[in-house]
């Protein structure tokens, strides 16, 4: 007997036909067509093509020269970080080559909607005792192009950690965890980087200038490491396709980059899943592999071989969309 | 009169016709439905295995205008749609672990004298379980692919949408550190010392 043979041995009691089973799946299956009727499902839908411009098809044929340039510079059997450059290379095309869709300034916010969970630790100063817990969160952001704008969350009941933390908790008097709610508005620069355009487009300078901590956060729970910054430029604030087709570039040369392949999100939704480990905390996304917006993003401290000791974060991002003020929503 | 039959519609017939014709879809459910529902019940058990099973099928069935039309066959492509979805399992179950660790927890049951059989059993299934789990998630899903699905290396690499080298690599790797893996030769220790078929080796990998 072999590994494989031991391995066959798993759960060999389980049945080649569960007709109860076969039957349920089979109800809600029919359940599903019958309200669907025969819709074959959104990635049907013919995409608007649009005449690129001369600038636009310039700005394309400089990213792929920058791709090959990168692949150039891989080490022969260098297969994980290649096969993420060649993953993010690809994006980086994709991103260069969309219409513009950042806003006009001071005309217009762009409206962001995530949920998921986060990870939080609350300090009783008088005790110095703390606590952590996971909460549920719905979030809702509104980001003009100067960096302002205004953040809803909305958080659910919260899970404490583990049983050490309810009891440190108990022993504080019980304080409340977490706003129900929490509204707040941004200054210019608050939410986001104030200048845009400032950033430098070259991804190897994008690169060093994310890494040394050169471009200020913006405010997210996706992690304050490059690729965290980077996620948050990319899923949350309105960036140029230049900036955004920099961007993917300059996370092919993070050290330690790896490819996930194809991965779904948390409601379904099949993309490209990228991922590191920055100081003890991993980082993956995944990414929507025809228009190249992030899909989800989760977060969580890991030991020293990499299994996942906390998790941190997790979101979703469920819309994006233009809006006119910071109270408007999306039809 | 003589009645001429044809073969039996394709996958891609099938999913080609539910595009137009969603009903025409519950053919490639009748015929890969089983498989997949065992594959995921051995990884995840039982219940946790038939709801993944269900949600495969709906996915597919919202995606099936992504299905790759050069293909007769749908399986490889429902393989990869329920890898998928244990990937995203096994994140939250993984999130809810890491949450509840150190929680307390119900007393566990003691054995009876004469379960010591189930108990090697569960001894072997335990040590499986620990030495898969230390291994990469891509390359525990193309070595569980093949073990448990029976699927063949070009197969596995249209479920994963990776080439077959990768696939054989990937393969490789997973059984040199699967069998290299102290809880893996305690199995394989315990496993020939069983005075019984290992016939129920839970699965939940």
């Amino acid at each position: 007997m072999d590994e494989l043979d031991l391995l066959k041995e798993l759960g060999r009691e389980i049945g080649r036909v569960d007709a109860d089973a076969r039957a349920r799946a089979l109800r809600v299956l029919e359940e599903r067509i019958r309200t669907t009727g025969s819709s074959p499902g959104p990635s049907r839908t013919p995409r608007r093509r649009t005449r690129p411009s001369i600038l636009a098809a310039a700005f394309v044929a400089v990213i792929a020269l920058s791709i090959a340039a990168i692949q150039v510079m891989l080490p022969p059997g260098s297969g994980g970080p290649g096969t993420a450059q060649a993953t993010l290379g690809d994006l980086a095309l994709k991103a260069g080559a969309t219409e513009s869709s950042v806003p006009d300034p001071g005309s217009y916010y762009l409206y962001v909607r995530s949920s998921g969970f986060v990870f939080r630790t609350n300090t009783d100063i008088p005790s110095d005792a703390s606590w952590s817990f996971i909460a549920p969160v719905s979030r809702e952001k509104w980001l003009a192009s100067d960096g302002s704008g205004r953040v809803l969350e909305r958080y659910g009941k919260p899970i404490f950690v583990n049983s050490a933390d309810r009891m440190a908790w108990r022993s504080a008097g019980s304080p409340e965890l977490i706003p129900s709610r929490d509204d707040a508005l941004y200054e210019p620069g608050g939410l986001s980087p104030r200048d845009l355009g400032a950033i430098p487009l070259d991804p190897s300078s994008l690169a060093d200038l994310i890494s040394s901590g050169g471009v200020a956060p913006p405010t997210t729970d996706v992690g304050n490491d490059s690729l965290g910054v980077i996620a948050a430029l990319l899923g949350e604030v309105s960036t140029s396709p230049e900036l955004r087709s920099s961007l993917f570039l300059a996370t092919a040369e993070l050290p330690g980059i790896e490819s996930l392949g194809r991965l779904s999100d948390p409601t379904g939704r099949v993309g490209t899943g990228i991922g590191i480990v920055e100081s003890g905390v991993r980082t993956e996304l995944i990414f929507d592999g025809s228009t190249t917006a992030l899909l989800s993003s989760s977060v969580a401290r890991v030991d020293s071989e990499g299994s996942p000791t906390q998790i941190l974060s997790e979101l979703t991002y469920e819309v994006r969309s233009i809006v006119t003020s910071t109270h408007g929503r999306p039809r | 009169m003589r009645v001429v039959l044809g073969d039996p519609p394709t996958d891609r017939e099938l999913i080609s016709r539910s595009l137009g014709d969603g009903e025409a879809f519950i053919g490639v459910f009748e015929r890969h439905y089983d498989p997949v529902r065992r594959y995921l019940q051995r990884r995840v058990g039982q219940e946790a295995g038939e709801e993944l099973a269900a949600e495969t099928f709906l996915l597919a069935f919202s995606r099936r205008s992504s299905f790759d039309q050069r293909y007769s066959s749908a399986q490889p492509w429902i393989f990869g749609i329920a890898t998928n979805v244990l990937r995203h399992h096994m994140r939250h179950e993984r999130v809810s672990r890491i949450a509840h660790a150190r929680l307390p927890r119900e007393e566990e049951p003691q054995p009876d004298p004469g379960s010591d059989d189930r108990l090697l059993a569960a001894s072997v299934s335990a040590n499986l379980k620990e030495s898969l789990a230390s291994l990469r998630e891509v390359d525990r899903d193309v070595l569980l692919l093949f073990a448990l699905a029976e699927l063949s290396y070009g197969e596995i690499g249209m479920a994963l949408g990776i080439p077959v080298g990768t696939v054989r690599s990937r393969l490789n790797r997973a059984r040199q550190a699967i069998k290299q893996h102290p809880a893996f030769l305690e199995a394989m220790q315990i496993i020939q010392e069983l005075p019984f078929e290992p016939r129920s080796l839970d699965g939940r990998t």
